[in-house]
């Protein structure tokens, strides 16, 4: 039984406690229908931060996921579109991030770049092509379907939490279930050890990588539809909040931790964490520093544990 | 070997421990162990891991406190609450991790938290003047100036030293300092210790190596499962003594017995030849038969075995599993094919530290699987390996990192035999294990070798390779140069086939 105390993420103790704590200061918080909206409000950024944790845990990160998010947002809502059936445009923009992810797989195995550098690249040649393909005015045609997406409901429950749920499920079947994880956990802990264990090192790695970049690109579209118009430098915050969330559900830098149970609670506690600080008044800046010290403690948590060991 | 003689073992030690005993939880790690460390004199601390040395010296060095018992220096009971009080009695020990910082100069490493002197602050100029006294005072080549991190493991573990000695301790405590050192390094090491014994320090050294223990250490005190063995005189024992006292049984059953019975030839390299090797190698394993790789450091061996690995890519000549020709095969492919390589840094190359031993053992098989395929649960399979090894762990859930050496090293064959492999490239396979492990080690390859399959193997010690193999190959320079059984080889033989210089002495 300890033992599987000891192994749940932090976030999962992070997440008890703010509940009881917004059980006695902002009871309101836990009301059925407030939980939704939060619900919500956490499925874009949870599927973002589920595609972050495979990089994450492959010793890597991946800064471009927020110009991923801009670039999808920009093309759903462009109004050349018009006409043209949905799933055309769901297609592609899926695609585009499974391509966005691809480049920096590629680029960081083959080419052996540095994953920080590259991702940080990349999200500015995203950024500068959606500028030139939106003209700096972003469209606002957003198909309902991907509206529905965002902001839809069946019964009470959010359709992208629905979606969060199961890509969730998705995510944990790769990384529990599939070869694949078991791979990303190695390579991640000790990409020499897993050479000489006869692992595919980089076809892993890569994998990783295009399953981010897949992930953004779906988070980018749900939020799209939440936001059901085209936005200049929309889920520019989520570079930063996926890797929070990644490090609550108990990932480490460096590599071989994590999962995506653990980060679908991290993107909870995170929300509710956020919304809380904006009930109390606490303002974007405030925010933003929380959101700094996690992962600052995170670093010194990591560089501790590399000595201690 | 010593330059000078050393100093006689009279009067009253220094350093004299006294029923010390020490309990971490129901497990008694030490009890009522003794120690005297004199001045002048190099002192070994010998024991198989988990037999207390490591805990004795962190008694001794302040990080735990004993339950009962005495420390006694220079005839005062002292007691150590922290490292620091340590320090300020003048303990000074250089532990397998170095307290360095990578950023940083020698010299204001060196002076780390003492930049003020009593009086004042010290001037650059004065750390700078106070740093070069001490290396020489060691006769050290170092710069002040240069960056810890641009120096080599072994120079950072004499700035370590070095940090000892500006502290002026009188006791000096190294703990398998030369786990991580290049042979030469070694050799400055080694003279280092013998400068600091002559100048009345007290020494205590745990190491592994009984050579190195024997060519430097005028004492040696023997730990067995936390208990007091003996302490004897280096110049009126034996290796073989100091070995029966680890264990408890003499050195010649550390060795399974070999079979003599060998099946078809199972690896075949025909003139082989790449990249890092580019003298062609032919050589045969047969099924059943341990082959050993002997020569001195850095002639070839781990170019050779990551050549068969398919590590480095084959350029010339073929490689032969069974029936397959795999010289053009990725190691990835030849590891699927049975091909098993145990790579000689285990914590760098071989093992998921933060891992559980279940992934730790299950990476090579699952290796073969395509990346989306499902994976089964495997905790029977891993179970029993873990059982036949005679893994040291709660459960398969343990993480390797909290493993001794030797289990650890079980855990990194254990990866292979779970994978099925009928041919293991085994690069040092006993580095870094205490005596106890060993044996285990080498009764696991004799058990695997006589399943049919077969191994062939590098260590740096001709003793465990005449032990455990059944022939040898002398590689020098990149070319195999002489091939002997193991039942008549010595280690004169193997090394003056090694040696280039006594290539004409032969002929």
């Amino acid at each position: 039984m300890s033992a599987v105390l000891r192994m749940l993420p932090p976030a999962f103790w992070g997440l008890s406690l703010v509940c009881v704590f917004a059980a006695f200061t902002q009871p309101q918080f836990l009301s059925l229908s407030f939980l939704m909206i939060l619900l919500r409000q956490a499925a874009p950024l949870g599927l973002v931060a589920l595609g972050q944790t495979f990089v994450i845990a492959n010793r890597s990160l991946d800064l471009s996921v927020g110009a991923t998010i801009a670039l999808v947002n920009l093309i759903v809502a462009h109004a050349m579109w018009k006409g043209y059936p949905p799933s055309i445009l769901i297609f592609l923009a899926l695609g585009t991030g499974v391509v966005i992810g691809l480049t920096n797989g590629v680029l960081v195995t083959v080419l052996r770049g540095s994953a920080v550098v590259v991702t940080l690249g990349t999200a500015a040649i995203i950024t500068g092509l959606g500028f030139l393909y939106s003209g700096g005015a972003p469209g606002s045609s957003v198909p309902e379907v991907i509206k529905w997406l965002g902001r839809g409901r069946i019964g009470v429950v959010p359709v992208s939490g629905l979606v969060w749920l199961t890509f969730g499920i998705v995510a944990w079947v790769l990384l529990r279930r599939l070869a694949l994880g078991r791979y990303i956990f190695a390579a991640g802990d000790n990409p020499s050890a897993a050479t000489y264990s006869g692992i595919p090192v980089n076809r892993t790695l890569l994998v990783s990588h295009v399953l981010s970049g897949f992930f953004a690109a779906l988070g980018g579209l749900v939020l799209t539809g939440l936001v059901g118009t085209g936005a200049l430098n929309l889920g520019a915050d989520y570079v930063l909040s996926s890797i929070v969330a990644v490090i609550l559900g108990g990932a480490v830098f460096g590599g071989g931790a994590g999962g995506a149970v653990g980060t679908m609670l991290g993107t909870a506690l995170l929300v509710m964490v956020l919304n809380l600080l904006t009930v109390f008044g606490v303002d974007e800046p405030g925010k933003l520093i929380v959101q700094g010290l996690v992962i600052a403690a995170a670093a010194i948590l990591y560089q501790q544990g590399r000595r201690g060991g | 070997m010593n330059g000078a003689a050393p100093a006689q073992r009279q009067g009253a030690p220094l350093l004299e421990v006294r029923g010390l005993s020490k309990s971490f939880g129901a497990v008694c790690a030490l009890q009522d162990m003794q120690l005297a460390g004199h001045e002048g004199r190099i002192h070994a601390v010998m024991g198989e891991n988990g037999a207390g040395k490591s805990t004795l010296m962190k008694l001794l060095s302040g990080v735990h406190r004993p339950d009962t018992g005495t420390i006694r220096l220079r005839g005062r009971d002292v007691a150590f609450d922290q490292p620091r009080d340590a320090q300020k009695a003048g303990i000074s020990t250089v532990f397998q991790e170095f307290s360095l910082l990578a950023n940083l100069s020698v010299a204001e490493n060196l002076f780390l938290g003492r930049e003020r002197d009593r009086t004042h602050r010290l001037s650059r100029a004065e750390i700078r003047r106070h740093t070069a006294r001490a290396l020489a005072a060691l006769d050290l080549q170092i710069d002040p100036d240069i960056r810890v991190g641009a120096l080599s493991v072994g120079e950072q573990q004499m700035v370590e030293i070095a940090k000892g000695v500006l502290a002026d301790a009188s006791v000096f405590i190294f703990d398998e300092p030369t786990a991580a050192l290049a042979s030469h390094e070694v050799e400055i090491l080694f003279a280092l210790i013998r400068r600091l014994a002559s100048q009345g320090k007290v020494i205590f050294y745990i190491s592994h190596r009984l050579s190195e223990v024997f060519t430097l250490c005028d004492d040696i005190t023997i730990l067995k499962d936390g208990r007091f063995v003996t302490c004897v005189d280096t110049a009126t024992t034996t290796v073989d003594a100091v070995i029966q006292g680890m264990v408890g049984r003499p050195i010649e059953e550390l060795f399974e017995p070999r079979t003599g019975l060998f099946g078809p030839v199972l690896l075949r390299a025909d003139v082989l030849a790449g990249d890092a090797s580019p003298h062609p190698v032919s050589l045969e394993l047969r099924e059943g038969e341990i082959v050993g790789i002997a020569g001195l450091e850095g002639q070839g061996q781990q170019a050779l075995m990551r050549l068969l690995a398919g590590f480095q890519p084959a350029l010339a000549g073929s490689l032969t599993l069974g029936a397959d020709r795999i010289e053009a095969a990725s190691a990835r492919a030849r590891m699927a094919k049975g091909i098993g390589f145990v790579p000689e840094s285990r914590k760098d190359d071989g093992l998921f530290l933060s891992l559980d031993i279940s992934a730790n053992m299950a990476s090579a098989e699952l290796a073969r699987r395509p990346l989306l395929s499902w994976v089964p649960h495997m905790g029977a399979q891993i179970d029993a390996v873990m059982h036949q090894l005679g893994v040291k762990a709660p459960d398969a859930w343990t993480r390797v990192i909290d493993l001794s050496g030797g289990n650890q090293q079980k855990v990194v064959l254990g990866r292979w035999l779970h994978a099925g492999a009928s041919v293991l490239l085994c690069e040092e396979p006993t580095r870094g294990v205490d005596v106890g492990a060993k044996r285990e080690i080498y009764r696991q390859l004799r058990s695997f070798a006589a399943q049919g399959r077969s191994i062939l193997v590098t260590s740096r010690e001709l003793p465990e390779l005449i032990g455990l193999c059944d022939r040898l190959l002398v590689i020098r320079s990149g070319r195999i140069v002489a091939e002997m059984a193991a039942e008549i080889a010595t280690e004169d033989a193997l090394l003056r086939a090694a040696l280039p210089s006594f290539e004409s002495d032969a002929a």
